[in-house]
């Protein structure tokens, strides 16, 4: 009863008042024990000073009483009505009769019969008293009785007895002192209330803002805060306060954000429970894009189960079955859905499951988008994909039948090529011979010119001849089957440049062969025939140098070999460099540098089918470099 | 917060200032064994006061009233006039409330058989209470004798000694006072003067406390009633009177009646009497003969303020009291 009457007191009243209630019952109970110590006080005092008086009224009584005056003791008897305290005094002699007394009534009469009108217990210590013997002045107070009974023999027989009111004095006392217990419970409640109106700034003040603030917090302000100052608890929690409605804004924020974001998107969130047909709990507000409004499928009308196609149906729930019973918590599913304006759409769902302690499925949470349209590009694509296969195979059909073809073509062009080649020689071979046996038998009759004529014709015959030779070379190089192998190429070049010492040693050439030992992959005789057509070429063009120099070196560079052939002849121009490897292309006059301008391309055809490289670098009048590029 | 706690300390305040002073003790009125004081103490004894109020204190005589009352032990005390005029000459603060009785015979010189007169006490013991009545008694009856204070031998005794003054032969006679005088005649000894001698000079008169009066007036009002109850009832039924108050006094009934043949106990109305006139004069011409004997014996310094010492408000609201009027 009191306590949820008090539990509806507010604590920043109910606190305070508790502690002056505390302090004004502590000054009670002070008060009390002080009252309680008046009592014995009291009672030491009125015994110490009717004590006193008794001592004297019994020397007096006694003279008196010996010398029979009798109106004399009554007197001093009646005398005793001075003292506020006593209620009543008497005399008795040794019949127990009274023969003085406060009240002159009472004179002569038995002190048992005069005790009748007095309270039980007044009249039972009276009677006590009276059966006393002792001379010494006496007193009897009964326990929590509020007078005393004092009591003194006067002479051998007489008694007197008084009945002394201890109420007044002890009422007398407390009322004297009174202000003393005023100043001390007054001082108690004083402190008391300082200390609760301290209690109720430094604390309960406080702790109403805070109230107030948690109240508008709960109620969405989040904006709210208590901003306390201090350093103490209260200020701590409304700073943790504070900081956690922060971060309750801000996520508040975020969530605003993210519920906007979500609206506006594709993405349609839900969790379902954990039961027959995946009623749903949630479904963002983005559902409105499938039709559907949130609060109807939240309602419970529509279960989640039974939108889903019924071809995909019994597959989904097997899956989702098997999930929930073995995982994994995280899985993607696609299936037919059905809007609510009844069309089919295709979604992913991206589920993910949350487990209780008992790893029970709880809540089954998930995102779903539409990808209908990607549906239908992959299916679109799915049918290009097909078409171009079919185009690819058609086409691939037909490269192959013009390879073939053009294979022939080249073969025959080949063959054609080397049979010109081979039969223009035996012509040619005519031709030399018979101007040869002509100027031999006939040269005499011939004048100088005629001499000079059948000169150049054995000239041109003899151009033709290497032109023929160089483009039988060429021919075979396309057409030869090539062996790939080890080929050993400081011992190549050695070979080559024994080979032409005597050239080199005629030119006064300088020749610095820096080739490592190395081995490459390529055909033995194509390499030969590439060195030796860089050397010849290298020789040519750096043959009016001071000296000529030619430097051959190769190193390893990753797997392959970099090969290359430097003179110091008269170059080329660069943007020239593409013409340099074509047929019968040539950068210098004939006469200045004799050629049939089928070298550099018998090289690169060779490079070629070796499966390297060639190619050059160079500048006019600063020699040129070629590089090989050869497998290792 | 503050509203609540203000409540709260002025509800503790009220509850704790609540404790009243505690009443009064009773106002004690001190008589001595002169008879015409009895009338309070019939009051008293026949439940004519209200005890809560109003204590009626016998004492052995009227230098024990006197001196209570100068030390403050009484508030109130049935006194001679003269005694009273010493007090406030003393400079004690009282106030006459009331005229309680004239004496008449009441007050007397009892001597014992051997004396005849007031002119046989020359060289004898006369035994006296030291107080006003008795200075003024012992004046008139020397001068009834024709004496002078050096022919004779004053010995002071209290009141209630009075009794066994003759037998034990410690005076020859005694200026003495009922019930005491009463005692001594059935004891063997004779009037040789009395206060009817001295007409309206010996008066008793009640005397309180200026400042009980001023702090407690209401109870001077019980006070001067309870007088006026006890009066009636001892006026109304005597004999029942006596036989409650006589063995007290050590009379016998009869002799406790005869005892008030001597004097006149007074209504409150009575308080008139005193009342001063135009001058002082006048007053004292009243009392001329006890102010007087006081001033000539020096027993005042100063003639009395008659208009200070007498009040008679009190009586007239004991009256209305009694009258049952508010």
């Amino acid at each position: 009863m009191i306590v949820p009457l008090l539990a509806r007191v507010p604590l920043r009243h109910l606190l305070p008042l508790s502690l002056v209630v505390w302090a004004a019952v502590a000054a009670l109970i002070s008060a009390l024990a002080q009252m309680h110590s008046y009592d014995g006080a009291v009672e030491s005092d009125m015994r110490r000073s009717m004590g006193e008086r008794l001592n004297l009224e019994q020397q007096r009584i006694e003279v008196q009483h010996a010398l029979g005056n009798r109106l004399q003791v009554r007197r001093i008897v009646a005398g005793l009505g001075l003292l506020t305290e006593v209620s009543h005094a008497w005399l008795t002699d040794r019949d127990g009769r009274v023969i003085a007394s406060l009240r002159r009534a009472e004179l002569g009469k038995p002190f048992a019969a005069v005790l009748e009108p007095e309270p039980a217990a007044l009249r039972a210590a009276l009677l006590d008293a009276a059966s006393r013997d002792a001379r010494k002045v006496q007193f009897l107070r009964p326990e929590g009785a509020e007078f005393m009974v004092g009591h003194a023999a006067v002479g051998s027989e007489l008694r007197l007895l008084l009945s002394i009111d201890l109420e007044r004095p002890l009422v007398e006392r407390l009322y004297a002192s009174r202000g003393e217990l005023w100043i001390e419970g007054g001082v108690i409640i004083a402190f008391a209330a300082l200390l609760a109106a301290a209690l109720h700034r430094l604390w309960f003040r406080r702790m109403g803002r805070m109230t107030e603030a948690l109240r508008a917090i709960g109620n969405g302000r989040l904006d709210t805060r208590i901003a306390l100052e201090g350093r103490d608890e209260l200020a701590q929690l409304a700073a943790a306060i504070d900081q956690m409605a922060a971060q309750l804004q801000d996520r508040q924020t975020n969530l605003q954000q993210l519920s906007t974001i979500l609206a506006r998107s594709p993405v349609i969130a839900m969790e379902w429970e954990n039961s027959p047909g995946w009623p749903m709990n949630f479904v963002s507000e983005s559902v409105g894009q499938w039709g559907y409004d949130r609060r109807e499928l939240l309602s419970g009308e529509l279960d989640f189960a039974s939108l889903i196609h019924p071809e995909d149906k019994a597959r989904i729930v097997a899956e989702v079955a098997a999930y929930l019973v073995d995982g994994p918590d995280e899985y993607r599913q696609e299936y037919r859905l059905r809007t609510a304006d009844g069309r089919w759409i295709w979604v992913d769902d991206r589920t993910w499951l949350a487990r209780g302690g008992d790893g029970r499925v709880t809540t089954i949470s998930g995102v779903l988008l539409d990808i209908s349209p990607q549906k239908q590009t992959e299916d679109a694509l799915q049918a290009s994909e097909d078409a171009l296969r079919r185009i690819n195979a058609g086409l691939e059909a037909r490269v192959a039948e013009r390879t073939a073809q053009l294979q022939v073509l080249n073969e025959e062009l080949e063959s054609f090529s080397y049979s010109v080649s081979h039969d223009l020689k035996a012509p040619l071979r005519g031709i030399d011979g018979y101007s040869q046996i002509l100027l031999d038998d006939y040269g005499s009759a011939l004048d100088d010119e005629g001499r000079t004529l059948i000169a150049n014709v054995r000239r041109g015959v003899a151009q033709m001849h290497v032109l023929i030779e160089d483009l039988l070379a060429y021919s075979r190089m396309e057409r030869q089957v090539l062996e790939s192998r080890a080929v050993e190429l400081a011992g190549l070049v050695d070979n080559l440049l024994a080979g032409r010492a005597r050239e080199i040693a005629a030119a006064g050439m300088v020749v610095h062969n820096s080739v490592p030992a190395l081995s490459v992959q390529a055909d033995r005789d194509g390499l030969a025939l590439v060195v030796r057509n860089l050397l010849e070429n290298a020789l040519k063009f750096s043959r009016n140098s001071k000296p000529p120099r030619i430097d051959i070196g190769a190193r390893e560079e990753a797997d392959k070999v970099l090969f290359w052939v430097r003179d110091n002849g008269v170059g080329f121009d660069m943007k020239y460099h593409h013409r340099v490897f074509e047929m019968f292309q040539r950068l210098h006059r004939a006469e200045d540098y004799p050629g049939t301008g089928v070298g550099l391309a018998l090289v690169r055809k060779a490079m070629q089918r070796m499966g390297g490289r060639v190619w050059a670098e160079s500048s006019p009048g600063q020699g040129a470099c070629f590089f090989l590029e050869l497998r290792k | 917060m503050a509203r609540w706690l203000i409540l709260f300390v002025c509800l503790l305040a009220g509850a704790l200032t609540a404790c009243s002073p505690p009443p009064p003790a009773p106002m004690r009125v001190g008589v001595n064994p002169w008879v015409g004081y009895d009338p309070f103490v019939l009051a008293r004894e026949q439940g004519l006061l209200d005890p809560a109020r109003v204590r009626v204190v016998e004492l052995g005589s009227n230098n024990e009233s006197i001196r209570s009352l100068r030390n403050g032990v009484l508030e109130a005390a049935a006194l001679t006039l003269g005694e009273t005029l010493r007090l406030a000459d003393e400079g004690v603060m009282l106030k006459i409330v009331a005229v309680l009785d004239t004496s008449h015979g009441a007050d007397a010189v009892v001597a014992s058989a051997a004396i005849h007169s007031p002119a046989d006490l020359v060289g004898r013991r006369i035994a006296v209470e030291s107080s006003a009545v008795g200075a003024l008694m012992l004046s008139r009856l020397l001068a009834a004798g024709g004496l002078r204070f050096d022919q004779v031998e004053v010995v002071t005794v209290e009141a209630a000694q009075h009794e066994n003054i003759l037998d034990s032969g410690l005076a020859e006679a005694v200026v003495t006072f009922e019930p005491m005088r009463s005692r001594l005649i059935a004891g063997g000894g004779h009037v040789i003067f009395d206060s009817r001698q001295m007409p309206d000079e010996i008066i008793d008169v009640l005397a309180v406390r200026a400042s009980v009066l001023t702090e407690r007036g209401d109870d001077v009002i019980e006070l001067l009633a309870s007088w006026e109850r006890g009066r009636r009832a001892l006026e109304e039924d005597p004999a029942g009177a006596a036989a409650l108050l006589a063995p007290g006094a050590g009379l016998s009934i009869a002799e406790y009646l005869a005892a008030f043949e001597g004097l006149t106990l007074k209504g409150l109305g009575d308080i008139e009497t005193l009342q001063p006139g135009a001058a002082p004069s006048e007053a004292d011409g009243v009392h001329k003969a006890l102010v007087e004997t006081l001033l000539e014996r020096k027993l005042i310094r100063l003639r009395p303020d008659w208009k200070f010492l007498i009040e008679a408000a009190p009586a007239q609201d004991a009256q209305r009291l009694l009258a049952g009027r508010p």
